[in-house]
């Protein structure tokens, strides 16, 4: 069975939701920090699967080849990199926690309430 | 493609305020390890301000876009540029003072307010959804670092954590509606997506879909109604004059960039879309009011003020294009009043009574500058008449209803009136309550007085002659929406 | 088979360059044996002993500096491939990645003099 865009959307869908259920679910910072990266790389496989998609379109001309194929692969690269400036400032956020609790459970950081 | 040396210098022009902003981010961050610490404010701040100057400086352009058609610099760019230039200018009067009153000394912050007022001109002006979604991320990183700036107190810990996975999951949302956009019609850039758009409305599913999930990461960012829940905590646990910076500067990024894709889009024709925006305007209208009454913290009565003044703000997006300018309008006059109140909590925090509802009172006759000043911030912020506040209400209301949300507009005014209630409860306790305390001044830097100082003075400037900022608004957007600026 | 020449020498390189460095220093390199110089190299860590032990903070920094200064090759690779289509822009691409590496300097100097490189 050739791979095709439906598959691989699949794949991107599958992942973006589970990561949604692990932010959702997860008691653990980095584990919920873990899923919410899987989030990002869930629509980056999504953002180059449509790039390859309307490549594919665009070479075989006609009226679907008005699109912009490098948009989305390009976009990637951007994803990719907020993702690496994000994971630094979070893990920063979590380590000054760990240093004044000892740990890093979230369902225990709740010293604000109503 | 054709090129010439004179294109890189046109291409500078057109961008100078973002480049000029970058080199004094840079300046500050070799100034920070060089230990030049003293004059970091003032740099941040001149180079603000130089900006705003550099933006407004050439003639005004229709509408035309650097960076092959990714960022708007004609149309209403500049003012955008001045505007959140102005929000950071506002906060930095207030900065240096607090710090040093908490005696924690960081000097981070300068270079990060600059790097995030980059991001929100970037924002504001993207006119290519990966810049919006780049410019969004660029300040909230900033954010995030605010929010958790006081890395040994719990509360800013928390305060820091429940921001940061909030906010990462939030633009999870957005990334993903931005990428469902490019598969749908195989653009990013807006302009295209514009005359593209048969291909939204061929498949209205995937469009709903898509855009729903890019308002979901808007909302989160502006915290309207059902993603309000990590405010009140964030904005009490950040230090004070930044969680004013937080609440002002980056939400009206925000409105103006999700102002600009919805009307690209030409967001009016679809009936969905305006309903969800109203129900958010509706919900957090009542909601942040109605929990706002209750509240004994004033850090955490601002923030549940700042949930409703979204929902104004969102009513005037209701509007559609004829709102915009309203929008807007309302975000600038709302950063100068919010900058101030959240400025003066800040004053009181140490030195003259906490953030505890309870031990203002009396304030208006231990520490009447002080009293007077934040009356004028509330009144301003109730709607009432003489100030700027009322102006932006009003400006936002008419917009709504000659856009035909009437019910809309109703309910913002009946929720005003539970505004106005909470705001001027403060002012009786600080007035005619009783404290048997001993007496306190206030003890403030002359930065801090100039600020308050100055933004009482827009205050009550706007309020009389709103023109001064409406007209330059309607000027730069070419005259396009005449029916707001008829009234005046 | 010749479509491939230029695979087969970056392997032949990679594979006599490293056979080369790790030889010759072996060879006229100085030899003072400890016991800890004949442990598994695991970037400064105990190699044995329980997976999950905690392990010193420093290891963060530099990792977090590693992959901050390390993502931003992603932005070189599409310049590299592409400079020669550039090249009709004259300087301006080069100027513009010499910008962009300029400002990572100053990134780098900032880290540098704040002490995030120092392990002690």
């Amino acid at each position: 069975m050739e791979p095709n865009a439906f598959m691989y959307l699949t794949v991107a869908a599958v992942m973006f939701a589970i990561g949604v259920v692990g932010v959702l679910t997860r008691r653990n910072g980095i584990v919920v920090f873990m899923c919410v990266e899987l989030m990002l790389n869930a629509v980056n496989l999504s953002l180059i699967t449509f790039s390859k998609m309307h490549s594919v379109a665009a070479a075989a001309g006609g009226a679907a080849a008005n699109v912009n194929p490098a948009a989305g692969s390009m976009m990637v690269f951007f994803v990719m990199c907020v993702a690496a400036a994000e994971a630094v400032v979070g893990l920063a956020i979590v380590i000054s926690i760990f240093r004044n609790k000892l740990h890093i459970d979230i369902n225990d950081v709740n010293i604000f309430k109503w | 493609m054709n090129f010439n040396p004179g294109d890189i210098v046109n291409f500078s022009v057109m961008v100078a305020p973002i480049l000029f902003l970058l080199a004094v981010g840079l300046m500050l961050m070799l100034m920070d390890v060089l230990k030049a610490h003293s004059s970091m404010p003032l740099i941040a701040g001149l180079g603000l301000i130089g900006a705003g100057v550099l933006a407004v400086l050439p003639e005004k352009i229709s509408s035309m876009q650097a960076f092959y058609g990714m960022i708007e610099v004609g149309n209403i760019a500049p003012l955008n540029i001045v505007f959140l230039c102005l929000s950071g200018v506002f906060t930095i009067f207030f900065l240096p003072d607090y710090l040093k009153r908490q005696d924690k000394p960081i000097y981070e912050v300068y270079t990060l307010l600059i790097f995030a007022i980059i991001g929100m001109i970037m924002m504001a002006n993207a006119s290519d959804l990966l810049i919006t979604f780049i410019g969004l991320e660029t300040f909230s990183i900033a954010l995030y670092v605010f929010a958790a700036l006081f890395k040994k107190e719990e509360t800013s810990n928390e305060a820091g954590l429940k921001y940061f996975l909030l906010g990462a999951f939030a633009s999870a949302f957005l990334l993903l509606g931005i990428s469902l956009l490019y598969g749908l019609t195989g653009y990013t850039n807006l302009n295209d997506i514009a005359a593209n758009a048969s291909k939204l409305t061929d498949n209205p599913a995937l469009f709903f879909t898509s855009i729903g999930l890019f308002i979901i990461g808007f909302l989160f960012k502006v915290s309207a109604f059902p993603f309000h829940n990590w405010t009140p905590d964030v904005y009490s646990g950040t230090p004070t004059p930044l969680a004013g910076f937080m609440a002002t500067g980056s939400k009206m990024a925000a409105f103006i960039a999700l102002g600009t894709v919805l009307i690209k889009l030409n967001f009016t024709q679809y009936d969905k879309l305006v309903n969800v925006l109203a129900l958010a305007a509706i919900l957090s209208m009542i909601y942040g009011n109605v929990v706002a009454v209750r509240q004994k913290n004033l850090k955490r009565l601002l923030a549940y003020s700042s949930i409703a003044h979204t929902g104004y703000v969102l009513l005037g997006l209701c509007a559609g294009k004829a709102g915009f300018v309203a929008v807007i309008f309302y975000m600038f006059i709302y950063t100068i009043m919010n900058i101030g109140a959240f400025g003066l909590v800040g004053i009181a925090e140490r030195t003259l009574a906490d953030t505890d509802m309870d031990k203002w009172k009396g304030l208006g006759i231990k520490a009447p500058y002080f009293a007077a000043a934040m009356s004028l911030f509330l009144f301003s912020m109730a709607g009432i008449p003489p100030f700027a506040g009322f102006m932006s209400k009003y400006q936002v209301f008419i917009a709504a209803i000659g856009s035909g949300q009437i019910l809309l507009a109703v309910i913002g005014i009946l929720t005003s009136v539970i505004a106005a209630f909470y705001y001027i409860y403060l002012i009786v306790i600080m007035y005619f309550g009783k404290n048997e305390s001993p007496e306190v001044s206030p003890r403030f830097d002359w930065t801090t007085g100039l600020g308050v100082g100055l933004l009482a003075v827009l205050i009550l400037l706007l309020g009389i002659f709103p023109s001064l900022v409406l007209q330059p608004l309607l000027q730069y957007m070419s005259g396009s929406i005449s029916a707001v600026a008829a009234a005046f | 088979m010749v479509a491939y020449f230029g695979m087969f020498l970056i392997i032949g390189i990679a594979v006599i360059l490293g056979v080369m460095l790790t030889g010759l220093s072996g060879i006229i390199g100085p030899k003072r044996p400890q016991e800890e110089k004949y442990m598994a190299y695991e970037s400064g860590m105990d190699p044995v002993g329980t997976a999950q032990e905690r392990f010193s903070v420093k290891f963060y920094m530099i990792a977090m500096l590693f992959i901050l200064f390390d993502i931003e090759v992603v932005f070189m690779y599409p310049w590299a491939v592409q400079y020669k289509e550039l090249l009709k822009f004259g300087w301006f691409p080069f100027l513009e990645m010499l910008t962009f590496i300029v400002i990572l300097f100053v990134g780098y100097i900032y880290v540098y003099k704040k002490g995030g490189l120092d392990w002690d």
